[in-house]
């Protein structure tokens, strides 16, 4: 069975960031020139699972040489081959545009099943695997935490909304989107890392997948104009503002820290409920608050 | 007075005589064919590193010292006296037995009072022995030293030895009770013995005949023990301790070639030695902080592990589990107990190393790997936040290319951890009021690797290691001072041989400050009312020997720390080194756990640290309205006058 695992990588944005002219570097860039660079853990919980599933597992990514590292990585953790994709057509691609080069790798691959981090980084949206079944007309799982291979099929499992699973027969080929937390990733050493750096990966043109740049550049429609810091913006809440008498700050705050309202709306137990709530002079409030610190250490 | 000597054969018949040499002969054959296999796998052992040139002068000097005094064996008093009184009295003999060879063979010169001086002197080291011997004997079995083992191989050595020196006392004496000279009065034992053997009417050649024998048997099993047993020290040893020059106590071998099995021939030779030479006394594992705290780690059974692996000739990874390999903090007290220093955390990080290569390394531990090599810290913080802490001090942040007198390496964990920027705070602030020309390179700081080293990532460690010689190869400075003790073993020892540079003149931040207070440049710390303990930190106290520094930056005006009972070299780890800080071996209790107790039976109000890890490990410990937990920087700024301060601050900080 061949397994191909989709990965990449992009600026760690959990990092000290500063807003440029939209360009290659997506309008955002690292404070003072660093380039930090992450996996989503999603592609290494997503490469444990082909690893699992098949005895020949190709690690594909489109990037710029820089992504070498990130092959040295997958190779150094078990992949058997590694992909790159990368033609200079191939900066600033949607969603869309890059689903087709994706789709178009996979093809020359031909694996039986695609791996892919169910997310990728920080602003991803989770259509990438889709997409690319889409592309394929394959079958697409996403919210995996278990895959298993079978004779003729795969069982996954997966994480539906409130905690429910459900296990589905998968033929293969198929796109699996793998959750992050499914599996732990295992370490890869950096001297296994510089070993398979020295292996080297195969690097594949638009012209080795049969596209074109025009056909791929043609496919972007979406446009980066602006990229703007998170603003502080009051909580939307409710148009109405729900029936019954309103009640105080102080006593939504009790309701949240005590477990319960002291409201007028319900009849008063007979001792307050122990809570956390500090009530009073707002000098004196801030001593308390204080004292309560200094005698938990944290000031 | 010719007739005043030794008949040396006496009651001897030829056969018997023969049979001595022969018996002698093959018993120390028998040994040295084990002996010589050991050595054999010694001497394949892998390379352990850059090492300094062998001296021979030194060598001698260090095996004589040691071996003489027996200064490392004292240490435990008991222990001590029992082993000299067996060693010097075994020596005695043994130099005793020689003489009367060459009086034999050579030149008969045990003639007169020479021979009654002689016999005399004998009879004091016969004594010595036995009681050395009874002494160790009593040791093992009243079970008052739960150290030692009671097993049939310790015991039965002992008893060995015992009757050896028991049938030489009596053979001797049933000579004299036959030929009954009277100037053998000065050989006062076996005189006695005599007596009684006589008043019991079992005086006889047969008797002399068959004690001798059963005597020369005795001493043939006990060469022929010596390869095979923990007898061997008697020739590992001085060969251990000639070669201990090339090594220091916890430093690290680089890694193996290749991630194969670690067989014999892949440990390194010091490692194949070390397990040679060990004696199974247990004094590791008496101190080890792990097995303390109920971790599946046993110092003395990982040495003895090393030496079956190297009998058997199987992999150290089929005898030693990987929860031993990371219980281990790396803080090198069984290397400092033990009389011959024999390493222990060398193979546990090489048992990690192999473990990193398959990637069976706990969430929390990959993380911090991970952190380290993609964000320069293994607390996974942002390297822009290293400057975080110092937003109102007015610190200096050195550009490439530029100067300064004392440049300050905050580290990590003084960078990123809120307790560590509490100790980077009062450090900086210190300088500032003693007018030290100091900087910082703020974000251009990365991890000097220690936690990686340690974990067992080796090849992570030689690229930390090698950006922070580059790093640093483009500024300029005269000192550099660092509060984490990981930080100034690395900068100390490891960094240089690591990143094929120049050595790093590091000072620990308690070395600058006593200086600093010593030269008036700070005020000493005053009377507080508090009264502080000082925990030392393993990498400062024990790998690098800084005893003195931080208590002299807090005795100076306050009569000085009351010392925990593991203080010093023999100091009590934190539970954080070795990566300790972010591998969980869950199970047992946490090191800091005890170690905070330790510091509480103090009555101190206060435990100094002098590592921001230590800091973080035992603040965790801490109850409210229990015994504080403060760095020695953060003591000695507390007590600095109003308006010492330079800076942001004109006022002590407590925080």
């Amino acid at each position: 069975m061949i397994a191909l695992v989709l990965v990449h990588e992009g600026l760690d944005v959990s990092t000290d960031l500063e807003i440029t002219e939209p360009g290659p570097s997506g309008g955002v860039r690292h404070r003072g020139g660093d380039r930090i660079v992450v996996t989503a853990r999603a592609d290494r919980t997503a490469l444990e699972w082909a690893l699992a599933l098949a005895n020949r597992t190709v690690a594909l990514t489109v990037g710029p040489l820089d992504s070498a590292a990130l092959l040295a990585w997958a190779l150094g953790r078990g992949a058997t081959e590694a992909v790159r994709v990368w033609d200079e057509a191939l900066d600033e691609l949607d969603l869309v545009a890059m689903a087709r080069v994706l789709a178009a790798a996979v093809r020359r691959i031909a694996p039986d099943v695609v791996v892919a981090g169910e997310r990728g980084l920080a602003g991803a949206t989770g259509a990438i695997p889709a997409l690319v079944a889409a592309h394929l007309g394959w079958p697409c799982v996403d919210g995996a935490i278990r895959l298993a291979r079978e004779e003729n099929e795969m069982v996954v499992e997966r994480r539906l909304r409130g905690g429910r699973r459900e296990e589905l027969a998968v033929p293969w080929p198929a796109v699996v989107a793998v959750a992050a937390d499914s599996v732990e990733p295992r370490y890869v050493s950096v001297g296994a890392r510089r070993a398979a750096a020295r292996r080297g990966h195969e690097t594949w043109s638009l012209a080795d997948l049969g596209l074109t740049p025009g056909t791929v550049r043609g496919a972007v429609r979406l446009r980066l104009d602006r990229v703007d810091w998170p603003r502080p913006r009051p909580r939307r809440t409710a148009a109405r503002a729900p029936a019954g008498p309103a009640r105080s700050a102080a006593d939504r705050l009790r309701q949240l820290v005590g477990g319960g309202s002291a409201g007028a709306n319900r009849s008063a137990p007979a001792t307050p409920p122990a809570s956390g709530l500090v009530e009073g002079d707002p000098r004196a409030v801030a001593d308390r608050i204080m004292a309560f610190l200094e005698q938990q250490g944290f000031v | 007075m010719s007739d005043v000597t030794r008949i040396v054969w006496w009651n001897v018949p030829q056969w018997l005589a023969t049979l001595l040499y022969v018996g002698t002969a093959a018993g120390l054959a028998v040994s040295a064919l084990a002996l010589a296999r050991h050595a054999r796998t010694v001497f394949h052992g892998r390379p352990i590193g850059p090492a300094p040139a062998f001296r021979l002068g030194p060598a001698v000097g260090r095996v004589l010292a040691d071996v003489l005094s027996h200064r490392r064996l004292l240490e435990d008093r008991g222990a001590g006296w029992a082993h000299a009184l067996l060693f010097y009295g075994f020596l005695g003999l043994f130099i005793g037995t020689c003489l009367v060879f060459v009086h034999d063979r050579v030149v008969p010169f045990l003639v007169g009072p020479t021979y009654l001086i002689f016999s005399f002197l004998l009879e004091w080291a016969g004594l010595a022995f036995l009681t050395g011997v009874g002494w160790a004997a009593a040791r093992r079995l009243t079970g008052g030293t739960p150290r030692l083992e009671r097993s049939g191989v310790a015991l039965g050595i002992l008893a060995l030895l015992g009757a050896i020196g028991v049938t030489g006392f009596l053979l001797e004496a049933a000579r004299i009770a036959v030929t009954d000279p009277p100037f053998e009065a000065w050989s006062f034992v076996g005189w006695t013995l005599a007596r009684a053997l006589r008043a019991g009417g079992v005086a006889g050649v047969a008797l002399h005949r068959a004690l001798w024998g059963i005597h020369a048997a005795l001493c043939w099993l006990f060469f022929g023990l010596i390869g095979a047993t923990v007898l061997r020290h008697m020739v590992a040893a001085p060969v251990q301790l000639a070669l201990r020059q090339l090594r220091a106590p916890g430093r690290l071998a680089p890694s193996a070639p290749d991630p194969a099995p670690l067989e014999p021939r892949r440990l390194t030779w010091a490692q194949l030695l070390d397990a040679a030479t060990c004696v199974r006394c247990g004094r590791c594992t008496a101190v080890c902080p792990a097995t303390a705290a109920g971790k599946p780690l046993d110092p003395r059974r990982v040495v003895q592990a090393t030496l079956q692996a190297m009998r058997e000739e199987r992999p150290l990874e089929t005898l030693v589990s990987p929860e031993e390999a990371w219980s281990c903090t790396t803080c090198a007290a069984c290397v400092r107990a033990c009389p011959f220093e024999i390493e222990v955390l060398d193979k546990l990080v090489d048992l990690r190393r192999a473990l990193v290569e398959r990637g069976a390394v706990d969430a929390a531990t990959t993380r911090a790997l991970e952190a380290t090599i993609e964000r320069g810290n293994p607390f996974g913080g942002v390297p822009a936040d290293r400057v975080a802490w110092a937003a109102d001090l007015g610190v200096r942040v050195l550009r490439p290319g530029e100067a300064t007198d004392v440049l300050y390496w905050v580290g990590c964990a003084g960078a990123f951890d809120p307790h560590g920027r509490r100790i980077t705070r009062a450090t900086a602030r210190l300088l500032h009021a003693a007018g030290v020309d100091f900087a910082i390179l703020g974000s251009a700081e990365t991890c000097t690797g220690d936690p990686a080293r340690r974990i067992g990532d080796e090849t992570a460690f030689r690229e930390a290691a090698g950006r922070v010689a580059g790093t640093l190869g483009g500024v300029r400075f005269q000192r550099l001072v660092t509060h984490c003790a990981h930080c100034f073993h690395v900068f100390r020892n490891e960094l240089a041989p690591a990143a094929d540079g120049a050595a790093v003149p590091a000072v620990h931040h308690t070395q600058l400050l006593a200086e600093l207070v010593r030269a008036g440049r700070l005020a000493p710390r005053a009377v507080t009312g508090e009264t502080v303990t000082l925990h030392d930190p393993c990498y400062l106290a024990r790998h690098n020997g800084e005893i003195a520094a931080p208590r002299a930056v807090l005795a100076t005006g306050s009569g000085g720390p009351a010392d925990m009972p593991r203080s010093g070299e023999r100091t009590f780890c934190c539970g954080a080194g070795g990566g300790g800080a972010w591998v969980e071996v869950r199970q047992g209790s946490r090191i800091a756990a005890l170690r905070m107790a330790e510091a509480r039976e103090t009555g101190a109000s206060v435990v100094a640290t002098a590592c921001p890890f230590c800091a973080l490990m035992l603040a965790g410990e801490t109850q409210p309205g229990d015994i504080a937990v403060r760095d020695v920087a953060e003591l000695l700024w507390e007590s600095q006058p109003a308006g010492a301060a330079g800076g942001g601050g004109t006022r002590p900080e407590r925080s």
